[in-house]
C-alpha cells in the first residue's frame, strides 16, 4: 500500500529560511498545506521585518515597540493556537525558526530580540505543557543575518552575529537551515527523541550554552 | 547586612508583597534609600513604614507599571525626594502570573496582561530610568526567573513574558553599556504569595518542586534573594551586565 503523503504548513514562505524549508519539505515529498486539515509538520518561519530596524531602545516610543516587540509575539501565539488543532491529536512536529540573536541579544534591536525570546519560551513551554500526548515542539536558530537577508532588512548598525562561525558560509545558510528542519521533521513520529529542544545552525557560532 | 548601598537610590516596583517588598527590606538594609512603589497603597506603605522603622529612609510612590504616567511619576519622586536614581528595579508581575493556563486555549486577553506588566512595563521603566541611570553610572535589574530559562508546563504564558525579559535585559546591556549603564535579570524560586497560589492551583506542584531544590526550601524573598538583588545593583558588580543571576536553591543550574 502506498504510504500517505505526509502535510506540512510553513508560515512565512517569503522569507529566504521560511522559503527554503518549504522548497526542502516539498523535495522531500511532504505536501505543502493550503487547507485547513490536519498536519504533521507546521512551521513558523515568519520575521517581523519593521522590527529589524536598529533603533535605540530610549528613542522607540511607546507604539513603535509594542508594533515591533508585542505584536510579533501575539501573531506567533495566535498562530500556535490556531495549529495547535490541527495537530493536536497526531504525532506531529511543530518548528519555531528563532534567530540567535534571542540568545545572544543585540544592541539597536531590543524588541526584536525580546519578542523572539517570548516567542522560544512559548514554544518550549507549548513542549512541556503538551506532553508526548501532542506535537513535538523544536526551536531552529540560524544567524540573524541568514534570517533577515532579502534585501528589505539589514542587521547592519547592530551588533547582531558578532561571534563568528567557525564553519564555512554553507554551514548556516538557509538551505542548510532548511536541510536541519528536514532532518528534524523526517524521523518516523515513534523514534523522535527531541522536543523542546533549540538548534543552532550557526555555523558552530553561538555553541550556547 | 553591611551598608554596601549607602545612600544610593533604589526605586522597586511591585514592592507591596512577595519579592518585591523582601527587596525593598533588603535595599533599605544595605543603606539605599528606598521609593517603594505598588498599585497596592496600603500595603506599600507599611513596607515604607517597615524600612524607616528599621532605620532606612524609604518613601512610597503609587505605581501601576501598565501606566506610563506612573512609571515616570515614580522616577521623579526618587529624583525629588533623593536628588538622583541609581537602580531602577522592575519586579512587578501581573497579578494572574501564578494562575495556571492552557496555552493552545487560553484568550489572548490574559496573555495582554502578562506584557502589559512584564514587558511592556519593563520598557517603561527603562526608558523613564536612563537619563537619571546614565548621570549616576546606575543599573536596571529585571526581576525574570527560573521559568524564563526552561519554560512551563503550568504557566506558560508566564514564561513567555519571563523570557522576553532575559532578552531584554541582554540587548539593553549590549545597548547601555558604553554609556555606563549596566542591565541585569535575577530569576529567584522564592517563598512567596504568588508561589502559594500557585500551589493551592496544583497541589502537585509543591513536592514536585520542593524535591528538585538541592537546597530543600524556596527562598526567603528579603534574606535570600534581596542580597543577589543587592548585590548587582552595588559596586561590587561593576563588571556583571547582561546577566540573568539565578537564585533558587540549586533548582535550576543549565544557564
Amino acid at each position: 500500500m502506498r504510504e500517505q503523503a505526509r502535510t506540512a504548513l510553513v508560515a512565512g514562505v517569503t522569507t529566504p529560511v521560511g522559503g527554503a524549508i518549504a522548497d526542502r519539505l516539498a523535495a522531500d515529498g511532504f505536501d505543502l498545506d493550503t487547507e485547513d486539515g490536519r498536519l504533521d509538520v507546521a512551521v513558523y518561519a515568519v520575521v517581523p521585518h519593521d522590527s529589524l530596524t536598529s533603533r535605540p531602545l530610549v528613542q522607540i516610543d511607546e507604539d513603535t515597540f509594542a508594533e515591533w516587540c508585542e505584536a510579533p509575539i501575539r501573531a506567533f501565539l495566535q498562530w500556535l493556537q490556531a495549529v495547535h488543532a490541527r495537530v493536536a491529536d497526531r504525532h506531529a512536529t511543530v518548528v519555531l525558526v528563532a534567530p540567535t540573536a534571542s540568545q545572544e541579544g543585540a544592541a539597536g534591536l531590543v524588541p526584536y530580540t525580546t519578542a523572539v525570546e517570548a516567542q522560544r519560551l512559548l514554544a518550549k513551554s507549548a513542549a512541556r505543557q503538551w506532553g508526548a500526548d501532542g506535537p513535538t515542539v523544536l526551536i531552529v536558530a540560524p544567524r540573524l543575518g541568514v534570517v533577515a537577508a532579502d534585501g528589505a532588512t539589514s542587521v547592519d548598525g547592530t551588533d547582531a552575529d558578532r561571534t563568528p562561525p567557525v564553519l564555512d558560509a554553507g554551514s548556516f545558510s538557509a538551505e542548510a537551515v532548511a536541510g536541519v528542519v528536514s532532518l528534524l521533521v523526517s524521523a518516523p513520529p515513534a523514534s523522535r527523541p527531541l522536543s523542546g529542544a533549540t538548534i543552532a545552525v550557526d555555523g558552530g557560532a553561538l555553541m550556547a550554552p | 547586612m553591611t551598608a554596601v548601598l549607602d545612600g544610593r537610590v533604589v526605586v522597586v516596583t511591585g514592592a507591596n508583597r512577595g519579592v518585591g517588598r523582601g527587596l525593598a527590606l533588603a535595599f533599605g538594609a544595605a543603606g539605599a534609600r528606598v521609593v517603594a512603589t505598588a498599585r497596592d497603597e496600603e500595603a506599600g506603605r507599611a513596607v515604607v513604614e517597615e524600612i524607616r522603622r528599621r532605620g532606612a529612609e524609604a518613601t512610597f510612590a503609587r505605581c501601576d507599571v501598565t501606566v506610563r504616567a506612573d512609571v515616570d511619576a515614580a522616577i521623579d519622586a526618587a529624583v525629588s525626594s533623593y536628588g538622583a536614581l541609581d537602580a531602577m528595579v522592575h519586579n512587578a508581575v501581573s497579578v494572574r502570573s501564578s494562575e495556571p493556563h492552557d496555552l493552545s486555549r487560553s484568550p489572548i486577553a490574559l496573555w495582554d496582561e502578562h506584557v502589559a506588566v512584564s514587558i511592556r512595563g519593563a520598557y517603561r521603566c527603562a526608558v523613564a530610568a536612563f537619563a537619571s541611570l546614565r548621570d549616576r553610572g546606575g543599573a536596571l535589574l529585571v526581576l525574570t526567573s527560573p521559568a524564563g530559562i526552561n519554560g512551563s508546563a503550568t504557566l506558560p504564558f508566564y514564561a513567555g513574558v519571563k523570557g522576553a525579559q532575559r532578552a531584554f535585559v541582554k540587548s539593553l546591556a549590549r545597548e547601555w553599556g558604553p554609556q555606563g549603564v549596566r542591565v541585569n535579570g535575577l530569576a529567584p524560586l522564592a517563598a512567596t504569595p504568588a508561589l502559594e497560589r500557585a500551589f493551592a492551583a496544583d497541589p502537585a506542584m509543591e513536592d514536585r518542586l520542593g524535591s528538585i531544590v538541592p537546597l530543600r526550601r524556596y527562598g526567603d524573598p528579603e534574606h535570600d534573594i534581596g542580597p543577589a538583588a543587592v548585590f548587582l545593583c552595588s559596586d561590587d558588580a561593576r563588571y556583571i551586565t547582561g546577566q540573568t543571576l539565578v537564585v533558587s536553591g540549586g533548582r535550576l543550574t543549565s544557564l
